[in-house]
């Protein structure tokens, strides 16, 4: 008897030991039982029911939520309530002294709750429930229309009710039934080392001390139980099962296809109590108890960086890319217009921002890769960033690698700003300029692969994305020759408070600041593009427009159509005119 | 009956033919020849602001219509999820998932704006 106590009482207490977590419902459930999942984080036990679930606050307060406006309309006041329990139309829960509240319907005498001031463990059937008493003995209430509700005599680790039935584990771990049982529901497994036991409707599983599961009844997809693996909890449901395995995935059969997979997403959690209910599932997340390690508020299953409270999530542009990378293609002759070959200076770029459990950008990692230098002068390439140099942390930056090697990348105080001087010479890297051939613009020149320069920026104070400016958290331009203020913005991209201003409307330029009118010709022609892909450019003294055919009508049309004109793919081009290799 | 056969062989063949001559067929163009919009800055990228509500501390993930997924992050039920997302022109639609809802939702005005709390 003492080791009846001991158990019953654990099973009491196990509920407060559940980490307070979020509800998440997935399956098929009714609209209003998704739509009003109630909010908090701070639930400790959750119950789904026929288009309705009921859930239980750390405070000790029910809520009930769906479709059933019986039971949702009357869930009980109080904030003394340590358990609950679901059935198809009426809901139970025990209160911490003991006794036993239901609402909802009580067309079977769901709501005659017996007097009881020593239950244990509450289990509601369709019409009927059983309750388990700290002495071990059980006590039913409700549709007895087939027996369920009489319940043998004995002690009791567990109980479990369904439609005509009813179930529970005798302390020897021998599991009981009683009531009607047409679908086999009767026909429980043998053994004595069982320790859970859940039924729903017309079918039951049961768990054993070895964490294995066995499933008995309505002969359908519900009892295609797994075979493999350890368990540390389950729960039946009208259509479907779900349960838990010690490595924490969760594990579902159904007869309902909806139910049989178990989302991504609802994976990714950190689930630590589950319940079946009409065509859907509830899990309980305990992601804010010990697991967020950090205590940034992200949970460790959501967050990229769980043990450092400074650091969350990963952001990469180009978003969408195929292969991860845009393409920054410039022409270096400004204020004179250019060939328009869009190929003197071309770097392929990935920006992955770094940010924090408050979206704030932490760290922004650059990688580049050379692909051609189409010039004859020496160019440089830089970026400007919207934050001071101040606020970067020099020592936990890396500023930079240039070829597998360290290569010293200047910050440059730009006002408020910073400047990065990513190359500080095409040189550093391309030796062929000057001899007469250009690198990786021609095709009956030698190719040369890529080369690979990268940085990273830690930031003393995270950079609030909704201060950010109109041109972004990034602004990367050449440097023409390498002079200090010679600059070649994307079009519409300022200059830095550093450009020789003096050049702005020189030769073919109209740059005018106080027109917010930047780096475009009078007949709106650019010097530089931006491209979220990794981009085929145009073979030396090609225009773009010779090579992609869809690139004239594209900018002729504001960009409205042919947005996709860089794509080789699209048929309309000269491949004759396009760096392909 | 062989000749009725002909006969709408015929027209289909001329209405194909007739199709194909409506397609624009383009060609290179000198970019000296150019007439573009005064205010068009060769925008490819377009950034997003993206403000998602929610009324649960779970995972929210922004995928394209096609299941790439574009970012994911917990909601703060308190502030949301405020970021922004660059993304090339050519997408207009996404997929924001969130406890059993997946709602497609147009940002090329550059806004991904969902409240997913009941009261919607």
């Amino acid at each position: 008897m003492n080791k009846v106590l001991l158990i019953v009482t654990f099973s009491l207490i196990s509920f407060a030991l559940f980490a307070q977590g979020t509800i998440a419902v997935w399956g098929s459930p009714h609209n209003q039982v998704a739509r009003n999942v109630p909010e908090g984080d701070d639930f400790i036990d959750i119950a789904a029911g026929n288009k309705y679930g009921v859930a239980l606050r750390a405070d000790g307060s029910v809520v009930t939520w769906g479709q059933a406006n019986q039971l949702v309309n009357n869930s009980p006041a109080g904030n003394d309530f340590v358990a609950i329990s679901a059935g198809d139309q009426h809901a139970v829960a025990l209160k911490n002294d003991g006794t036993v509240v239901a609402w909802g319907s009580n067309s079977y005498g769901q709501l005659e709750v017996p007097t009881n001031s020593d239950i244990a463990k509450v289990a509601s059937g369709i019409y009927h429930s059983v309750a388990l008493r700290t002495n071990g003995e059980l006590v039913a209430w409700g549709n007895n229309s087939n027996g369920q509700c009489d319940v043998p005599s004995g002690t009791f680790i567990d109980v479990a009710a369904g439609n005509t039935f009813s179930l529970g584990i005798a302390s020897s771990g021998e599991i009981v039934a009683w009531g009607q049982g047409w679908n086999n529901e009767l026909n429980v497994p043998s053994g004595n080392d069982f320790v859970q036991v859940s039924a729903k409707f017309l079918h039951a599983i049961a768990r054993r001390s070895n964490g294995s599961i066995v499933a008995w009844g309505n002969n359908t997809e519900n009892l295609n139980a797994p075979t493999t693996g350890n368990y540390i909890d389950l729960e039946a449901g009208w259509q479907g099962n779900v349960a838990i395995r010690d490595d924490g995935e969760l594990v579902a059969w159904a007869n309902l296809w909806v139910l049989r997979t178990i989302p991504e997403w609802v994976q990714e959690l950190d689930i630590v109590k589950v319940s079946g209910g009409d065509a859907f599932f509830l899990g309980l997340t305990g992601e804010f108890g010990e697991s967020d390690a950090d205590s940034d508020g992200v949970a460790d299953s959501m967050d990229s960086y769980p043990d450092d409270p400074l650091r969350a999530y990963n952001l990469s542009y180009p978003l969408e890319s195929a292969t991860g990378w845009g393409t920054l293609a410039y022409e270096d002759l400004w204020p004179q217009k250019g060939d328009y070959d869009l190929n003197d200076l071309v770097l392929d770029y990935k920006i992955s921002l770094v940010l924090d459990a408050e979206m704030k950008v932490k760290d922004i990692q650059g990688d580049f890769m050379l692909r051609a230098v189409g010039a004859s002068k020496l160019n440089a390439f830089a970026i400007e960033f919207p934050f001071p140099t101040s606020n970067i942390d020099i020592p936990n930056s890396t500023l930079g690698v240039g070829d597998g090697s360290e290569y010293s990348m200047p910050v440059i105080e730009a006002g408020t700003n910073s400047i990065l001087k990513v190359i500080s010479s095409t040189a550093d890297f391309v030796n062929v300029p000057g001899n007469g051939v250009y690198w990786n613009t021609q095709m009956e020149q030698p190719y040369f692969d890529p080369i690979p320069i990268s940085f990273e920026i830690t930031l003393i104070e995270a950079l609030d994305q909704t201060t950010l400016p109109f041109w972004g958290f990034w602004n990367p331009y050449l440097m023409v020759d390498r002079i200090d203020g010679h600059e070649v913005h994307l079009p519409g991209y300022p200059p830095t408070v550093l450009a020789n201003e003096e050049l702005f409307g020189e030769e073919d330029d109209t740059t005018n600041p106080e027109m917010n009118r930047y780096y475009k010709t009078a007949s709106n022609l650019p010097w530089a593009l931006d491209l979220p892909i990794h981009w085929k450019y145009p073979i030396e003294m090609k225009e773009i427009s010779q090579a992609y055919y869809r690139f004239a009508p594209w900018a002729e049309s504001g960009g409205t159509i042919y947005q996709d004109w860089y794509d080789l793919g699209t048929g309309d081009l000269n491949l004759d005119f396009i760096y392909d290799r | 009956m062989k000749r009725l056969i002909f006969f709408i062989l015929i027209v289909v063949l001329f209405l194909l033919g007739a199709c194909d001559d409506t397609k624009v067929k383009l060609t290179e163009v000198k970019m000296q020849d150019l007439v573009v919009p005064d205010n068009f800055n060769y925008e490819m990228n377009n950034q997003i602001d993206v403000n998602l509500q929610g009324a649960w501390r779970l995972p929210v993930y922004i995928k394209t219509t096609g299941g790439n997924l574009l970012f994911k992050a917990q909601m703060n039920p308190a502030s949301g999820i405020n970021t922004k997302l660059i993304l090339p022109n050519t997408i207009k639609e996404v997929v924001v998932e969130y406890q059993t809802f997946a709602e497609t939702i147009n940002v090329s005005g550059g806004n991904l704006d969902f409240n997913f709390r009941a009261e919607q």
